[in-house]
């Protein structure tokens, strides 16, 4: 009797340290859903080096997205609260779907590129031939709205050049340029630089069509600023200094987002993708080539949001324009 | 109208058949289930091959398709098209024979009024009550005058009233039409009625071919004999004329009141179904009733047969199913007999 | 009581009213919280007009509409031919039936990929599927129908005088009527879902590549008017053939 009053004072200790020891800070379940390119590069900088973890942010999930408009449904459906995605998915998530988000930083400015099969497409407005086949991801994404861009900049005929589209996701574009499928492909990147590795060139880049262009974002779901606003400035303190590190330390960084997409793309695509984006194409050369064309920068300007939401719903993808404000938090990037 | 011969056909059961049919002569195909009597009218009809011969006045008609052999057809379970009108119905022979609309609409007309369903004109076959379907189905086969009709059980599906009735009514269209007629029944009441001759079919061979009395009162052999029920036929003396048309004889111990015709009687004949059964004594005159015991009951698919024994006689008697079932008859029970005039055969 | 008996024939209306109803209160009152955006009913109903009046719904509509048509009607009436043919001739029945067993259990859209690499992406695409889905049902359906009719009235109709033809047209046919439409009634049904499905997977006009587009925007409002679109003619399609039934063969099936 007495051994087993003994035994029972031990375990009730051991209990309360291994679960008090649970108990002793409160965690917050963050699921993290990024994508599949290099625009989300701060992301994977920071899941790389522990910094999520550093600042005792627990993440519950970290998925990995191969479109914008694919991570949009996930953070309209499911147990995510923080994203790093493309700005025009993300106001379609908040406009369209009426996700209660927030934008509390920028990632990367520009970052897509009108790739080309030389041989057959000398200038843009070759777009406009019958026997043109481009590759574009679909209707509403943050390529497509640019491309819209690029219809109305260089005047070309939009129908034409509309039927001569073929909506497919990049791993998809690449495997069809691969495939002579496609004589043009309007790629996020890291996939217009991988495009290059099959003899097509780099027509346009977003730089050329869109001044200011503002291509990633941060969002988290309100419900996370109102109930946990030091989370959130936590997160954005780490993308700050993600990015900084990664306009320090380019080489470094391309070695470790190069080898964070191998993973990734490994459990994402069946296994002819794979072989694209694993060991044989997304290398660190890739990447760096890649990188240096983007500009890495937390900074967003409000205007240029504005901007972007007053021309997707010039194009009818969202119902109405909206005012910036009310997608904007910057208020943790000012600090 | 053509007399028609069958000359050693052969088909499923049947098995060498020879048969003659008469010019406008009602036949009757009688036999049991089983017996090759519709397979007959098939081949009369011409719907499927055979080995032997059918001749119509001499002439060999077995390269003739049946479209072309004009026989009218009345099937068992009638098969009016479901999807045709009753006018329809009677009038697609005459379509397919590419009549004239006119021509036509006189023929159907004819029909309906000869067979009293001018009312039914536009109704559907699925409208249509036991009754009138055999009406519409006859007028069917009557439209193209054909020169032969073959009816297989037209009147099976039908209560006994309207088939009673529609009996009549066959024999009387046969008569006033003059159509060589094959009817095909295992229904005794109905090949007496209706037949000029009668041929007995049993397991594919014809086992006699007679008149209505010859087939009755002189079966040929046990087959037919057990087909009909074997008549009850006993020697009678002692015959005594009572006037008003009647006599008595005296047949072992029973005095039998017969009809008179003119002639000594030494022998009477009765069908087993003429012989009625009563569970009490009868009301009425004491006239041809006796007593007797039942002492023997065989139930078949027709009728119920009883041997009745009364004095020193032994008699069989037949009665209906729904009769026996309402009656609470066993071996050893005491019965009356009673022997109907009309029904009493002299020989 | 007049009015009652009058309002009878409509009480089926009801329980969707009813349903409606609770859509718009349900929606309104924002009981999916927090999750995927659950648009009132009036707000399809807003959407339904603006996609009406810019022609965006009147223009993807016939799209499938015309793919419908022309692969139902042609797959219907190869189907109605052969059936028949199979129905009625016994040694055409036994050559063609056991390809067809083969064939038949494959689903019309497992043919895509195939029929994507050998048509490409083009209007042929979306009517050779509408055909195979049709073709097939309608071909089996047919052939029972007139395999089924009571040969008893083939005999009826020899003994009658009709050829063979005669008899094919004048009577197999028609009874086997109601067989075909019971073919032709699933299958009328069964082509929009199977154009939506294929216009969603492969093709880039059309009310499924609509929903698709609608899909990659979120806008479910968009989903919904595509699916009521759906659903209406489904119906619609359904009814008609089940119209025609009714007006051929009622009187006597």
């Amino acid at each position: 009797m007495k051994k087993l009053f003994i035994v029972f004072i031990l375990l009730g200790i051991l209990f309360f340290t291994f679960f008090g020891e649970c108990f002793s800070e409160e965690e917050i379940p963050i699921g993290m859903a990024v994508e599949f390119m290099d625009h989300a590069a701060s992301a994977y900088i920071s899941h790389e080096k522990g910094w999520f973890e550093e600042e005792g942010l627990k993440l519950t999930s970290y998925e990995s997205y191969v479109t914008g408009m694919a991570l949009a449904s996930a953070l309209a459906r499911g147990d995510i609260q923080v994203a790093y995605m493309c700005l025009i998915p993300a106001i379609h998530v908040y406009a369209n779907a009426k996700v209660p988000i927030k934008i509390v930083a920028g990632t990367h400015k520009y970052g897509y590129g009108l790739v080309v099969n030389p041989d057959k497409i000398k200038s843009i407005k070759d777009l406009e031939r019958k026997d043109i086949r481009i590759g574009c991801v679909r209707e509403g994404g943050a390529v497509d709205v640019l491309f819209h861009k690029v219809i109305d900049k260089y005047e070309l005929d939009k129908e034409k050049v509309l039927n001569n589209i073929q909506r497919m996701n990049p791993p998809k574009q690449i495997l069809a340029i691969k495939m002579g499928k496609l004589d043009a492909a309007f790629l996020p990147e890291q996939w217009a630089t991988i495009a290059e590795n099959f003899g097509f060139k780099m027509l346009l880049m977003s730089q050329d069509v869109w001044p200011a262009m503002q291509g990633s974002v941060l969002v988290v779901k309100e419900e996370l600023i109102r109930d946990h606003p030091e989370v959130v400035e936590k997160l954005v303190k780490i993308s700050q200094k993600a990015t900084d590190w990664i306009n320090q330390n380019s080489q470094e960084a391309a070695e470790i987002v190069a080898q964070q997409l191998q993973e990734a793309g490994g459990s994402l695509f069946p296994v002819e993708i794979a072989d694209i984006d694993t060991k044989t194409e997304i290398t660190p050369e890739v990447l760096l080539r890649s990188m240096n064309r983007l500009e890495y920068t937390t900074d967003i300007d409000p205007m240029v949001v504005q901007e972007t939401i007053e021309y997707v719903a010039q194009l009818g993808y969202i119902k109405s324009s909206f005012k910036a404000e009310d997608i904007l938090d910057l208020r943790f990037l000012e600090e | 109208m053509p007399a028609i011969k069958l000359n050693n056909i052969s088909k499923y059961v049947c098995k060498n058949i020879n048969l003659e049919i008469f010019n406008k002569e009602f036949l009757v195909l009688l036999g049991p289930n089983g017996a090759g009597k519709s397979t007959l009218l098939n081949v009369i009809a011409g719907l499927i091959d055979y080995k032997g011969s059918v001749f119509f006045e001499n002439k060999c008609i077995d390269k003739l398709p049946a479209s072309k052999r004009k026989i009218g057809y009345l099937f068992q379970d009638l098969y009016l098209f479901p999807h045709l009108d009753v006018f329809s119905n009677i009038a697609y022979g005459l379509k397919i024979g590419r009549k004239k609309p006119n021509e036509i609409k006189y023929r159907v007309e004819e029909l309906l009024q000869m067979l009293r369903i001018e009312n039914l004109t536009h109704r559907y076959p699925k409208e249509l009550s036991g009754g009138e379907k055999q009406r519409v189905a006859l007028a069917r086969a009557l439209a193209l005058t054909p020169e032969v009709l073959l009816l297989d059980e037209p009147l099976s599906s039908l209560d006994l009233q309207s088939s009673k009735y529609l009996r009549r009514e066959l024999k009387q269209l046969q008569r006033t039409l003059g159509i060589t007629t094959i009817y095909v029944t295992h229904n005794l009441t109905e090949a007496e009625e209706m037949a000029d001759r009668i041929a007995i079919i049993e397991k594919g061979a014809i086992e006699q071919a007679g008149k209505v009395e010859e087939i009755f009162f002189y079966p040929k052999n046990e087959k037919v004999s057990e087909f009909i029920g074997a008549p009850n036929i006993l020697d009678c003396n002692g015959f005594r004329i009572l006037g008003k048309g009647i006599a008595e004889v005296d047949c072992r111990g029973l005095s039998i009141i017969i009809p008179d015709e003119g002639n000594k009687i030494k022998k009477i004949a009765m069908l087993p179904r003429d012989i009625y059964i009563a569970e009490l004594k009868p009301p009425g005159p004491d006239v041809n009733r006796f007593k007797g015991i039942i002492t023997d009951i065989n139930i078949s698919n027709e009728v119920v047969r009883l041997k009745v024994k009364t004095g020193n006689i032994n008699l069989l008697a037949e009665l209906p199913h729904h009769i026996f079932k309402r009656m609470s008859l066993g071996i050893g029970k005491e019965v009356f007999l009673i022997f109907k005039l009309r029904k009493i055969k002299c020989l | 009581m007049k009015i009652f008996r009058k309002l009878i024939p409509g009480w089926g209306v009801v329980p969707v009213i009813i349903f409606l109803m609770l859509w718009e209160l349900i929606a309104r009152v924002n009981l999916i919280s927090g999750h995927f955006f659950f648009p009132p009913f009036s707000m399809v109903v807003a959407e339904f007009y603006c996609l009406t009046a810019n022609g965006v719904l009147g223009k993807n509509f016939l799209s499938s509409f015309l793919r419908v048509l022309i692969g139902f009607s042609f797959g219907s009436i190869a189907g109605l031919l052969i059936g028949i043919l199979m129905g009625w001739k016994s040694l055409i029945d036994k050559a063609l039936n056991p390809i067809i067993s083969l064939i038949y259990p494959i689903p019309a859209l497992g043919w895509l990929p195939l029929l994507m690499l050998w048509l490409g992406i083009g209007e042929i695409l979306p009517i050779a599927i509408i055909f195979i889905c049709s073709f097939f049902p309608i071909l089996y359906n047919t052939s029972t129908g007139i395999k089924m009719v009571d040969k008893n009235y083939i005999r009826v109709a020899k003994s009658l005088g009709a050829s063979d033809r005669e008899i094919l047209t004048s009577i197999v046919i028609p009874l086997a009527l109601p067989n075909i439409f019971t073919g032709l009634k699933l299958e009328s049904g069964m082509a929009w879902r199977v154009i939506i499905a294929a216009e969603m997977v492969a093709i880039p006009t059309g009310i499924g590549a609509l929903m698709m587009k609608a899909e990659s925007l979120m806008r479910i409002d968009i989903i919904i008017v595509c699916l009521i679109v759906l659903a209406a003619m489904c119906f619609i399609f359904e009814r008609f053939f089940l119209f025609l039934e009714t007006r051929f063969t009622a009187r006597w099936s």
